[in-house]
């Protein structure tokens, strides 16, 4: 069975799942650190750590999400980076999400679809 | 063919060798980056558990209180008003000795009044009441809230709530009350002082640090199986 789609589907919902997350807890942070003393000791809201604990967690998925799929690709190392690093960057994970599915859809048929057509004692 | 055979060629070749140290430069700045959380939530518990052990006058705690207020070292000055006083009875000594607490209102510098039990006395035994100006030590506490139904037994009061207090006193109170633990000047048959029932203030706890010194922990470990699993993965393909 090939696993290239199934991958591919799994690091998007965790590039759009951590990357809203990241997004909202980002536009929180700069608002609270601007607006609402957060600098202060003990002066955020519980909710709001929560937020980024939530996030750590996420990326962690994300990032099992994104070495599958960059394995599954045999990306080199450098790209594989820039890929797990996407997921810490607000909006970033949208883009590699992005970038991923037009480089996918780029392969020829054969490396998405091969096992179909390579199945030998049939 | 062994599988291990192609992992270890594999894992000797430059590339993995090179790749292998810096997974451990990875794992060695994860742990440290670990350890600083861990330190920060350490320093941030002691600092705030510093700044809730030190005693602060009770007019500079937010009205009504909040739970981490509970068990928080106070400081108070005013004088007694000796006609708002009550004594509740079956309640014990330090020693476990039955008898009455003593349970005033002090009327403080702002022109407050907060509840204050004074400590105990025996049974029907009489005690002095300081006049003038007193400073007092004590710990915070909130009103008893449990049997509220039943806080007053007859005319007898079994209960320390402020609201009920306020009433019984016609005197408005600050929420809860302080259990005193010292008192200057002190004389000489005042009240014997009894220990508060909630003695440590609760801190809030810094989760964020804390949880994300477990995570670096955790990305190390997972640098590790993803070097490992690279390795594996290469091995196969040579084959």
């Amino acid at each position: 069975m090939n696993k290239i789609p199934t991958a591919l589907l799994a690091f998007r919902i965790m590039a759009w799942v951590t990357g809203v997350v990241l997004a909202f807890a980002s536009v929180w942070a700069l608002y609270g650190y601007l607006f609402l003393n957060y600098g202060a000791e003990g002066g955020k809201p519980l909710l709001y750590s929560i937020l980024w604990i939530a996030h750590g967690w996420l990326y962690f998925a994300y990032l099992i999400a994104a070495i599958n799929l960059a394995f599954l690709l045999r990306f080199p190392i450098l790209k594989t980076l820039a890929l797990l690093l996407a997921g810490t960057i607000p909006f970033a994970s949208f883009y590699a999400d992005f970038v991923m599915h037009r480089y996918v859809a780029s392969l020829p048929d054969k490396a998405t679809k091969k096992t179909v057509k390579q199945v030998p004692n049939q | 063919m062994p599988p291990s055979s192609n992992f270890w060629t594999r894992a000797k070749t430059p590339a993995s060798i090179f790749a292998l140290l810096s997974l451990i430069a990875v794992c060695v700045l994860f742990f440290f980056l670990g350890k600083w959380q861990w330190d920060r939530t350490q320093d941030i518990l002691d600092a705030e558990r510093a700044a809730s052990m030190a005693a602060v006058p009770v007019s500079e705690i937010d009205q009504p209180l909040k739970p981490e207020d509970y068990g928080r070292a106070v400081t108070a000055s005013g004088s007694f008003i000796d006609t708002d006083q009550v004594r509740i009875g079956s309640r014990l000594s330090r020693e476990s000795i039955a008898g009455d607490w003593i349970v005033s209102a002090l009327e403080i510098e702002t022109g407050q009044s907060i509840a204050v039990v004074r400590g105990w006395v025996p049974q029907g035994q009489s005690f002095a009441t300081p006049e003038g100006t007193v400073s007092i030590e004590g710990v915070l506490q909130p009103s008893d809230t449990f049997y509220n139904a039943t806080g007053e037994r007859g005319s007898e009061i079994v209960t320390i709530d402020s609201r009920q207090l306020s009433a019984l006193w016609n005197t408005p109170l600050l929420d809860g009350y302080i259990v005193m633990q010292s008192q200057s000047p002190l004389e000489a048959d005042s009240p014997e002082s009894v220990p508060p029932t909630i003695s440590t203030a609760d801190v809030a706890f810094p989760l964020q640090n804390f949880f994300y010194a477990i995570q670096w922990w955790v990305f190390a470990l997972f640098a590790i199986t993803i070097y490992i699993r690279w390795l594996v993965i290469g091995s196969k393909l040579r084959t």
